[in-house]
């Protein structure tokens, strides 16, 4: 069938709509149709249609037809269509251009069309962007495009001598575009775009990328700021925690970001510069540490741990993690050179004044920003957010993925990492340990035997790990101390150790840190504290986590001493209710399930506890989130405590749980079940008939049974004999004593209502 | 043309499933699969009509984006409907569903509404997991679910738009907040006839609507 097409009426279509002849009967379209029209548009539409398909077929079946399509210019055809700025029809354009770039499989197609510098015009060209729609299928086309990126096509894109390159410096211009998924687009083009092995293109890169990185920080140091105002202004309730998720998400979506681009070398050693000097010290070690400038801008301590241990968790760049944890670790404040400024609503970074009168007494206390972590368990048992995410900032640093072992261990941060080949941190951590012996840590000794076994455990432990993680990158060549290159340290007029073997083990474990610890465990053994059960859920969990490489009897003797204390001191508050409330092992065997079954995921959960603690069950948090409100919450309360205490204990004297989950049989006495044939010399019988009420196990309503109900201690069991074995009987019925209610009938005194309660059995179901 | 509503959708799954080919039968029906080709396309989007309702659909493809985690978990949150695809000719595909759901629904906001689409539904022969399968996963999981074929374009309207009509009822229930820009709902701009910059008014006339050019 032909058909008149266009203005011309000279144009006939061919019948197969995937052949050469198609195609060019299309470009025909195209250049009869040159000025868009409101009669054509349609009609161009189709058209440009129609070639994305016809090019993807010529791409896996025909080769004349990009050679056609390349002859004949045709992107200059698209170009001009552009240029008439009609909607519908850029948006055709677009699309067709996106089904292209997408679909086609050759190289060589690909190359076609990158060819005679078309496609950069397009990127260019200036769409009306404001244009929901146009904007939509422009970022996709951009994406697309970076999708093709490589060392063979970059410079199709990237041109040297002209000093051109229309992908990064049009998709840099969006990157604070007002819709998410632009937003979203324009960090995975540019991840794609430095990602590319270049070298001329890396230069030009890291000299146009620059302003961006910088604000991409900036942005994060003010969505810090803003969430801390939010924190500290809200109330815990689930509208707030909402709307503190969606903030929080945002923020860890920016850090996994800078965490990706930090990975990839053209940026990372600026990248990392500027989060350092931005971020991390100015802003989050400044949080941390006591204020020495009334105008600094700082965070809450709880906002500012919080968010430090979220880098943690997430970042893994070695010399950006090592900076900031030595700095952290060993440091002064005079590391801290400059400090946020609120000036209206804008923030600004200046240098910090070194005469302020605030400053004199403060800036030379060493350790000022381990001393602040510290703190935060000293009020543990009145407000527990502090202590929370001083937990979870160590629990971070165990988590972290750079490579900090030496570095945690040179601070007595016990843990078992792997080791470093890496011999300049060496050499770093080796002036870190030099630092710390400098200043007389008290930190439990080891006998030297000790302390060449512990050496020899962790060799053994990092050969394994290294085979495990051979494919994590080595951070090789770091220059030579750079922890210390931006930062002042303190210990610049220290000795630098000739020999590393005045390393600290990791069995040494610094007593504050371990005191630390304990406060934690101590407190909930007090009357009234209000800590929160996952804040000592965590404390078990970090306690563990050190304890696996503590090599010191003094160590676990204390801490086994203190659990089997607040043990007992739990039990008592909790034993004077077993017998007196009906609904006490109800709430146990509950409390139970959920201590064995839901452990918390605090890689996600960190955010909830950062708003002030809520104490009702209004606040739609499950309890071991919050304060318990009421009797049964707080023996709840105290059970979980108790458990978590208990198995604390257990861990750390080694002894199996023979006693949990409550069973209502020992070892000796296995409970009957139905179907078995149980022996009756010795039992007690009595002869009844059975009427069912309802239908169960047992049979159906009007049914009329003949039984026998055996005595027991603990199970209602119901048996017919056994006619093959005298004195034996088939068991038909059990059920637990404990789930049965009798009544008499007050019509018939020969007649027992007799209920037994299906056992809901809790850990089948939740698990 | 304006709209009341517009949703934000994203395509999961395991690679080679058809995510890309379904978006672009949804979005233009014209490519006729009857030809042996396979085209895709990674965003699409198209006006659709609920309850009196124009609804604008916009549909991001993910594929490619795995590697950076900072991405998926943007996308996530940023969407209102997810249609999370398996091959039915694939068991692998049908096996990696649980891990796909588990990153959803952490990333995402949690009114999201996931519909499961086993699609290749036209390849009967090589049918490797049963419709009951997918069925009983989507049950256990509260999905909503249905086999479509992106080449027969089986079913494929319906997936689009009744995962659309799920969210218009969400949102008629007042269970979203369609202030919240997050959660991939967006208000329609106010209708401005006068509007210099809607030439003929259809702002998706080259898409969807029934061409009869062939």
């Amino acid at each position: 069938m032909f058909r008149k097409l266009g203005s011309s009426g000279s144009l006939w279509k061919p019948k197969n709509p995937h052949s050469l002849e198609y195609l060019k009967y299309l470009q025909g379209v195209l250049t009869k149709n040159e000025k868009v029209t409101e009669n054509n548009k349609k009609i161009l539409v189709e058209a440009l249609r129609a070639i994305a398909e016809i090019l993807i077929w010529g791409d896996q079946n025909d080769a004349s037809v990009f050679d056609f399509f390349l002859e004949r210019q045709m992107l200059l055809h698209f170009l001009k269509i552009m240029e008439q700025g009609n909607t519908p029809l850029n948006v055709q354009l677009l699309q067709t251009l996106n089904i292209l770039f997408e679909n086609i499989r050759h190289e060589t197609s690909l190359y076609f069309l990158l060819s005679n510098n078309h496609v950069n015009s397009i990127i260019s060209h200036k769409f009306d962007l404001h244009n929901d729609e146009i904007m939509a299928y422009y970022i996709s086309f951009l994406k697309t495009l970076s999708f093709k990126l490589n060392p063979a096509t970059i410079h199709f894109f990237f041109n040297e001598t002209t000093e051109e390159f229309p992908l990064l410096i049009e998709v840099l211009k969006l990157y604070n575009w007002n819709e998410s998924m632009v937003r979203i687009a324009v960090r995975n083009i540019l991840l794609n775009i430095v990602r590319v092995d270049d070298d001329s293109m890396i230069i030009f890169v890291t000299r146009h990328i620059k302003d961006y990185l910088s604000e991409l920080i900036d942005s994060l140091v003010a969505l810090s700021i803003e969430m801390d105002t939010f924190v500290r202004s809200a109330e815990n309730v689930l509208a707030n925690r909402e709307r503190l998720r969606g903030k929080v998400d945002d923020l860890i979506d920016l850090i996994h970001y800078i965490g990706e681009l930090l990975e990839v070398e053209a940026v990372a050693e600026s990248l990392s510069v500027l989060v350092t000097t931005r971020y991390l010290s100015p802003l989050l070690l400044s949080s941390i540490s006591p204020r020495r400038d009334n105008h600094s801008l700082l965070l809450t301590p709880v906002s500012a741990l919080f968010f430090f241990s979220e880098f943690l968790l997430v970042v893994r760049h070695h010399e950006t993690i090592h900076t900031f944890l030595s700095s952290f670790l060993f440091d002064n404040q005079k590391t801290l050179m400059t400090h946020w400024i609120r000036h209206e609503q804008n923030f600004y970074l200046e240098p910090m004044s070194m005469s302020s009168p605030v400053t004199e007494n403060v800036v030379d206390q060493d350790f000022a920003f381990f001393d602040n972590l510290l703190e935060a368990f000293e009020t543990c048992q009145t407000d527990d957010s502090r202590s929370f995410y001083g937990l979870m900032l160590i629990y971070s640093m165990f988590q972290n993925k750079a490579d900090v072992g030496e570095l945690l261990s040179a601070a007595h941060f016990p843990v078992l990492m792997r080791e470093t080949s890496n011999p300049s941190a060496t050499t770093t951590s080796g002036s870190l340990a030099q630092q710390t012996l400098a200043r007389l840590r008290i930190s439990s000794t080891s006998s030297i035997t000790k302390r060449t076994r512990a050496v020899t455990e962790i060799g053994v432990e990092a050969t394994e790990e290294d085979e495990i993680f051979h494919d994590v990158p080595e951070e090789q060549n770091m220059p030579e101390d750079t922890s210390r290159s931006r930062f002042q340290s303190a210990a610049d007029e220290l000795p630098v150790p000739t020999s590393s073997e005045s390393f600290p083990t990791s069995s040494d474990l610094d007593s504050r840190l371990f005191d630390a610890l304990s406060s934690i465990i101590r407190a909930v053994g007090t009357d009234d504290n209000r800590i929160r059960p996952i804040t000592l859920e965590l404390a078990c969990l970090v306690i563990r986590q050190i304890l696996m490489t503590v090599d010191d009897e003094k160590v676990h003797t204390n801490l086994t001493k203190l659990c089997s204390e607040v043990r007992l001191k739990l039990l008592s508050c909790i034993g004077q209710y077993v017998n007196g409330e009906n609904l006490f092992l109800e709430w146990f065997e509950d409390e139970y399930a959920e201590f064995e079954v839901n452990h918390v995921n605090f890689d996600i959960i960190g955010y909830e506890m950062l708003l002030p603690p809520a104490a009702t069950p209004l606040s739609n948090l499950v309890l071991h989130k919050r304060l318990p409100s009421g009797f049964e919450e707080r023996l709840r309360t105290q059970i979980i405590f108790y458990l978590h205490i208990r198995k604390l204990e257990r861990d750390l004297t080694g002894e199996g749980d023979t006693e949990l989950p409550v069973r209502v049989f020992n070892s000796e006495q296995e409970p009957v079940a139905v179907g078995d044939c149980i022996n009756l010399h010795n039992s007690d019988l009595l002869s009844c008939t059975v009427v069912p009420q309802q239908l169960c196990s047992i049979g159906k309503p009007g049914d009329r049974l003949a039984r026998f109900l055996v005595t027991d201690r603990l199970q209602l069991i119901l048996v017919e004999p056994d006619s093959r074995k005298a004195g034996w009987a088939i068991v038909r019925f059990v059920g637990l004593l404990q789930d049965t209610t009798i009544n008499g009938d007050s019509a018939d005194s020969k007649v027992l209502h007799v209920v037994v309660e299906g056992q809901p059995s809790r850990l089948k179901v939740r698990n | 043309m304006s709209y009341a509503y517009l949703f934000k959708y994203i395509i999961i799954g395991d690679t080679g499933v058809g995510k890309s080919c379904l978006l672009l039968q949804f979005t233009d029906k014209r490519f006729q699969p009857v030809h042996d080709l396979t085209i895709g396309v990674e965003f699409g989007a198209r006006m659709v009509t609920i309850d009196g309702k124009q609804i604008k659909l916009q549909i991001w493809d993910t594929a490619g984006q795995e590697s950076f985690r900072s991405i998926t978990r943007s996308y996530y949150r940023g969407a209102a409907g997810a249609l999370l695809v398996y091959d039915i000719t694939r068991r692998d595909t049908f096996n990696h569903l649980t891990s796909w759901l588990e990153d959803a629904r952490q990333h995402s906001n949690s009114n999201m509404v996931i519909m499961l689409i086993g699609n290749k539904s036209d390849l009967e022969a090589r049918r490797e997991v049963k419709r009951e399968e997918g069925e009983a996963f989507a049950r256990e999981h509260g999905l909503v679910f249905m086999e479509t074929s992106a080449k027969t374009a089986a079913n494929v309207e319906e997936a689009f738009i009744d995962t659309a009509k799920e969210i218009y009822r969400k949102i008629q229930e007042g269970v979203f907040d369609i202030n919240n820009e997050a959660n991939g709902i967006k208000l329609g701009p106010q209708h401005s006839p006068s509007s210099p910059n809607s030439p003929g008014g259809n702002a998706t006339g080259g898409l969807g609507g029934g061409s009869g050019c062939c």
